[in-house]
């Protein structure tokens, strides 16, 4: 105990002075931002008032040199704006490692020169300009990874320069407050259970923190993998698989930064609700350079159309009782995202400037221009490569040029008859222009109609002829209801067509079926050439398990050099029965050659009791471990009629409450069982009923449908109506899975009836 | 005032006159082509004036593009643009053509 004393005092001063170092640095960085502002001032004001600061001038010939002239000034007000920015981001640091400075510390003894030094390990790092030491070492340095993987003893880490090895004497935990040490314990074993126990035992936030003080062996081991190009995670529910993710964007963002590669990172993740949860993570790692988005917002951004949200599929396939039509949607949407369907869109493009396009001679002014025959041959001659769009763009400017040569000509043939008419004696030139201007519109409007595609009225052509259909998927291997397929995507495309027609602004149900919105999508990319996201080199993938080939198909043409961190856990798929096969597709469809799985079979999120009651919703043959941490056991509670049961789940909502449970979730099979508990309860416990793709804190009581439950966590979960009418099938076995895993502490399913078969 | 701002005042300066239009209310979102008032014989008008003006080339299957104001101002900003990048562009019959006087 003495012992410790005397230590704890070396920390505390150790903790003091770093604390000192911090808040000089972070003044002297306060005063540079500040004379930076000043210059920044004092720069715009050098500028001549007179010059615009946007670029829409830049095509003048006139302004040539006037652009010159403020380009040097604007350069130096940029550079200074960006030193401004980084600045910025440094002081922020500095404020959070005022309060918490570093977590951890090992003593090192290097292999080679047998020199001892203590390693403080925190988020950021820090360095004494006086002295040229590093005070504290970031979480992402090759030394941290010691702390990370191993326990006191033999010990080594990859650094740029090569393996080094050497010993741990000591590992060391704190836990600091405020910038005061509470307290502080050694250990020989990787990460202190106790202190994991601690974390873990703690009520979920209602956003998502990081984990760097509790990064375990394995989890390192992914986040820090950077020979793959495609890193691929199979992780069961609590594994962390999402923190892991987005910690491997932030060290990979790290490392780049010593690089010249750009260091863009596109983060998809399922839905809004979730995109805001994560939302915390990366800026508290000091990472602000990243995207999230939503697959259904690539989709609108490259078809320009509104598109039906995979919540709302998810939400038609879920609560739909109607077994045959539930089973036409799902091969539908099977179908439609499957390589078989890749295959036959790609045949469908070599197809199009083929069969499809209605080409027409080029005539101008009575006169054959170009032969229909040579305007298609032009199309087809032309470098594969180019994306077909630009083939046919190129096409267009030929019959232009060739319009243009003849126009004079015209021209002064179009006034002489208007001379002759003696109509329009005085403004003859000016007629003849207006004739001119009237029949070169016709002649274009014309031509555009085979060199402008549009992909929408093409892709509804191809399902209207079953005959043209069937050529192209000739000796591909087509599901058995293919005729129910077709006539279904006839029906459903021909009314969003109509209703597109009638106005601009579809009714808000309305929207091109998300299935057929991802293959207009990737038909588009593949027709256009676009090249929007071309400068990513990170995209970390979430609950991939929910994705099909053709997802994958289109994040390969939108991040062609960016390298992937795919997620998934193939038992939490929602519609589809996922295997392991998933993760031998995604690398061939992404066409990645070094790709690698790693497994995480040890949840840290539930309590013991609860994973053994999940376990139970499993196939044969999963493992799925707990970290050892109990809690109370799970409950199911049966009522007798409906009433009974809202009872029953206020009662346990108030209970959880008054346990001092921040978040408790109240998960529903779909969103109208969600909104008619919502109806029952709002009156007598404050809650909140998370429906659409609503972006929300995470806080209090919440109602929602499981499709929205995704990823997220609680203190305490509600899952409502386990009987036999709503959980029977395979599908409802995972959603249950789905449901238990979001419970950190408290798990209780409630039914009225008879219970569900798979309980 | 940036180049397509000055593009804009010039040919602003030029509906007004082909169009008797005040200069003060024309706004570059205002509608050139599709609207029924106007004379179509004027659009000409006001293209070969344009073409004089900024001494460039307005090709005649380029004109129904011009629904507002501001798609005509860019046309003839990029024409200037590319008028600078390379002046062999257009053929000697072009430039000899008849209403280039």
């Amino acid at each position: 105990m003495k012992e410790y004393l005397q230590e704890f005092e070396q920390e505390k001063k150790r903790l003091d002075t770093t604390v000192t170092l911090v808040r000089l640095q972070m003044d002297a960085a306060q005063q540079a931002l500040e004379t930076k502002e000043a210059g920044i001032l004092a720069a715009k004001e050098d500028m001549p008032d007179d010059t615009a600061h946007a670029v829409a001038g830049l095509y003048s010939a006139h302004n040539f040199e006037d652009l010159v002239e403020l380009s040097q000034y604007a350069y130096l007000v940029s550079g200074q704006v960006a030193e401004h920015e980084s600045e910025g981001q440094k002081i922020r640091q500095f404020r959070s490692m005022a309060l918490t400075p570093y977590f951890s510390r090992i003593d090192f003894t290097f292999e080679d020169t047998q020199e001892c030094e203590s390693i403080y390990i925190g988020r950021f790092s820090l360095r004494d300009d006086a002295s040229r030491e590093i005070v504290v070492y970031d979480w992402r340095s090759p030394i941290a990874s010691v702390f990370y993987r191993f326990g006191t003893g033999k010990a080594f880490y990859d650094a740029p320069g090569g393996t080094i090895a050497g010993e741990v004497s000591l590992k060391r935990q704190f836990e600091i407050h405020q910038g005061v040490l509470d307290y502080f314990f050694d250990a020989d074993v990787q990460i202190v259970d106790e202190f994991l126990r601690k974390l873990l035992s703690q009520n979920a936030a209602p956003q998502m923190k990081t984990i760097v003080e509790t990064i375990q062996k394995d989890q390192d081991i992914i986040i820090r993998d950077s020979e793959h190009d495609l890193v691929m995670v199979q992780g069961v529910a609590g594994s962390g698989k999402t923190s892991i993710g987005l910690h491997r964007a932030a060290y990979l963002m790290y490392q780049a930064m010593s690089g010249l590669a750009s260091n863009q990172i596109v983060i998809l993740s399922p839905n809004k609700l979730f995109e805001r949860y994560i939302s915390n993570v990366l800026p508290e790692l000091g990472e602000k350079n990243v995207q999230t988005l939503v697959f259904e917002e690539v989709f609108q951004r490259l078809i320009n159309r509104r598109v039906q949200s995979r919540t709302s599929l998810l939400e038609h396939l879920i609560a739909s009782r109607d077994p045959s039509a539930k089973a036409v949607v799902k091969s539908v949407l099977e179908f439609k995202m499957s390589e078989t369907f890749m295959e036959i869109l790609h045949r469908f493009v070599y197809d199009i400037p083929r069969r499809w396009i209605p080409f027409a001679d080029a005539e101008y002014a009575g006169r054959l221009v170009m032969p229909r025959r040579l305007i298609q041959a032009k199309v087809l001659q032309q470098e594969h490569s180019f994306p077909l769009a630009v083939r046919l763009k190129k096409a267009h400017m030929f019959i232009c040029h060739h319009v243009r040569k003849r126009r004079p000509h015209r021209l002064e043939t179009l006034r002489r008859y208007v001379i002759a008419g003696k109509r329009h004696p005085f403004d003859a030139k000016t007629f003849a222009r207006m004739v001119s201007i009237r029949e070169s519109t016709a002649m274009i409007r014309r031509v555009k109609a085979y060199t402008e595609i549009d992909v929408l009225a093409l892709y509804v052509r191809l399902f209207q002829d079953d005959r043209a259909f069937y050529r192209l998927a000739k000796g591909l291997p087509l599901p058995p209801d293919m005729d129910r397929i077709l006539a279904y995507t006839r029906e459903t495309l021909g009314a969003v067509c109509g209703l597109c027609n009638l106005t601009d602004e579809p009714g808000p149900k309305a929207g091109i079926p998300y299935a057929d919105a991802a293959a207009l999508a990737y038909l588009e990319l593949i027709i256009s050439g676009r090249r929007d996201f071309a400068d990513i080199r990170q995209v970390v993938v979430d609950e991939a398990q929910d994705y099909y080939p053709l997802h994958y198909a289109i994040l390969r043409v939108l991040f062609p050099k960016a390298c992937y961190t795919i997620l998934g856990d193939i038992h939490q798929s929602m519609e589809k029965e996922a295997d392991t096969a998933l993760y031998t597709t995604i690398p061939r469809v992404l066409d990645k050659d070094n790709p690698v799985l790693m497994t995480l079979d040890k949840s840290f999120r539930s309590t013991r009791e609860i994973i053994g009651f999940s376990a139970q919703f499993l196939g044969e043959g999963v493992r799925i471990t707990s970290f050892s941490r109990s809690g109370e056991a799970p409950m199911v509670h049966k009522a007798l009629d409906s009433d009974a049961l809202h009872d029953q789940m206020a009662a346990e909502i108030r209970s959880c409450l008054d346990s001092q449970y921040r978040s408790v979730g109240v998960l529903c099979k779909t969103e109208r069982d969600a909104v008619e508990i919502y109806q029952h309860l709002h009156h007598r416990i404050p809650m909140r009923l998370i429906c659409t793709d609503v972006a929300e804190a995470l806080e209090g009581v919440s109602v929602m449908p499981l499709s929205m439950a995704k990823g997220l966590e609680f203190d305490a979960v509600l899952v409502c109506h386990v009987d036999n009418i709503r959980y029977t099938s395979e599908d409802d076995r995972r959603l249950l899975y789905i449901a238990c895993t979001r419970a950190l502490h408290r798990l209780s399913l409630f039914y009225a009836g008879e219970e569900s078969p798979l309980v | 005032m940036n180049n397509t701002e000055k593009i804009f005042k010039q040919a602003a300066a030029l509906i007004s006159q082909i169009f008797n239009i005040r200069e003060d209310e024309i706004r570059p979102e205002m509608s050139l082509y599709d609207d029924p008032e106007i004379n179509p014989l004027d659009v000409a008008r006001l293209i070969m004036a344009c073409e004089k003006k900024f001494d460039i080339m307005i090709h005649d299957e380029d004109v129904h593009t011009f629904v507002r104001v501001d798609d005509c101002v860019r046309y003839i900003a990029e024409a200037l643009f590319e008028g600078q990048q390379s002046i062999s562009v257009s053929s000697d019959e072009e430039r000899e053509a008849w209403y280039y006087e």
